[in-house]
């Protein structure tokens, strides 16, 4: 079957590695894709790094150059949501009333933060996802002293360290006993309190957060135990929820994301999910396996095009997961995927440069390094090999330019 | 003919390039950027070429007719 036009609903990394793949394989017939924001496609990962430093920009990070953005010659819908699909008739309902056919359909609606229900549409206090997000957060904080971050997964750190660039009081409160602890654990989480604390950033740990006090701003948020911490600006910091509402009466299964297959194949034809919506089998990881990494949102985009042209291509969504995470002048670098009883192993000083690694019954599951990327090609290879050969990962050679 | 480069100005030294492909681009150790030390030579090569220069962070890696 030769696809006559591909709509992608999603204008971010997944929606746009999408219309690169099917450009790059040749395929020259409509793209079309669907944004609810007003931007060509950005970047992510710097609004929570250099934009926060520095204050915002005229325009969003674009992911790509104006040429390169008109080469791909995509027919853009920006600035319109979708508000259901309907398998039926193979038409997209949009918010502004409008409807759109489609043919072969990726949905790449991707996540949105998590909110706090007792701060909900409190003055001062920021989630951080979108461009606007950004401008909002970075205005108020331009007068803020004194700023509260709410979770200490990779958001909450990253904002924490720009903050402090700008030499902002920042307190960040979690629930467990430390920063990362969830995607991380305990261990590695320990460097990472001390890492902030070394910074001046106050840790609030083992609390939740239950209120504020304040008007129609915030001035303090209020713990669960009655202990309150000022705050000019609150950032929220909760993780995020996959995009998936508008796709209820579409006969699509959803469950913590879109199910599809190894492919990205949901239940209706012709309709797939890529980013950090899908939640595709692995059988790689022989589970389904939703990842909401840059490099698997740009993956998975570029997989799902081969399956587009090619239905017999079987390009599987999920690869070895990659991520990375700057704080402060560090770099953070993970590969492959555990599970939290996995066994940690440690290596390194107390300072912000060591490693990590992750086994079950032997084997080596996943690999993390703390500010040398150089380790990264050793960490992979070190994935499903025995701890006692693999560890510690040693850089496989020393190269110089030659 | 096709050849692959690293825009050095781009370049954030991520390490992915080199983690896709280690036989075609390395982070030397005397050097932040990454650099190609040769061209692909067969096909799974030039496979994870093009994976490397999907997954670029910094989107420095391009394919280019030479």
């Amino acid at each position: 079957m030769t696809a006559a036009s591909v709509t992608v609903v999603g204008a971010s990394l997944a929606g746009l590695a999408t219309a690169e793949g099917l450009r790059r394989q040749g395929f020259d017939g409509v793209i079309r894709v669907v944004g609810e924001e007003p931007w060509l496609p950005y970047d992510r990962p710097p609004l929570s790094k250099d934009v926060l430093k520095t204050g915002p920009a005229e325009h969003p990070p674009y992911l790509r150059s104006e040429q390169a953005f008109a080469d791909l010659q995509v027919e853009w819908v920006l600035g319109r949501r979708c508000i259901a699909l309907n398998a039926g008739d193979r038409t997209l309902s949009l918010d502004d009333g409008s409807v759109l056919p489609f043919h072969l359909l990726v949905v790449a609606t991707g996540a949105r933060p998590r909110r706090l229900a007792p701060l909900d549409g409190v003055g001062g206090v920021h989630v951080l996802r979108s461009w606007d997000d950004d401008v909002a957060l970075a205005g108020d904080v331009a007068h803020a002293s004194t700023v509260v971050v709410v979770g200490g997964g990779f958001i909450g750190c990253e904002v924490a360290s720009s903050l402090r660039h700008r030499g902002i009081d920042v307190t960040i409160v979690e629930p467990f006993p430390t920063l990362l602890f969830g995607p991380l654990g305990a261990e590695i989480g320990e460097r990472l309190n001390r890492m902030h604390s070394d910074r001046g950033v106050q840790l609030v740990l083992g609390a939740t957060v239950s209120g504020y006090r304040g008007g129609n701003r915030v001035e303090a948020v209020v713990l669960e135990d009655g202990r309150e911490l000022a705050a000019d600006v609150v950032v929220l910091g909760l993780g995020a929820v996959p995009n998936t509402e508008w796709l209820q009466d579409s006969g699509i299964a959803c469950d913590n994301g879109v199910l599809c297959d190894a492919t990205g194949r949901t239940e209706v034809d012709g309709v797939y999910a890529v980013g950090d919506v899908a939640r595709p089998e692995s059988s790689l990881y022989g589970r389904r396996v939703r990842v909401e990494h840059w490099t698997s949102a740009s993956m998975q985009g570029a997989a799902v095009a081969m399956t587009l042209l090619d239905p017999q291509a079987r390009g599987e969504l999920v690869r070895v997961p990659y991520f990375w995470s700057d704080q402060y002048d560090t770099r953070l670098n993970y590969v492959g995927l555990h599970e939290r009883t996995d066994r940690v192993l440690v290596r390194g000083s107390d300072g912000d440069a060591w490693q990590a690694a992750w086994e079950r019954d032997g084997v080596i599951t996943a690999a993390v390094a703390s500010g040398d990327p150089r380790l990264l090609p050793a960490m992979r290879k070190a994935l499903g090999q025995p701890v006692e050969t693999h560890w510690p990962i040693e850089r496989s050679r020393a190269t110089r330019v030659s | 003919m096709r050849e692959v480069v690293v825009d050095q100005k781009k370049c954030l030294a991520y390490g992915v390039c080199m983690m896709t492909e280690p036989a075609v681009f390395d982070l030397p150790d005397d050097d932040d950027v990454a650099h190609v030390v040769r061209q692909p030579e067969n096909d799974d090569e030039w496979a994870n070429t093009i994976e490397a220069v999907v997954q670029c962070p910094a989107a420095a890696i391009a394919i280019v007719d030479v």
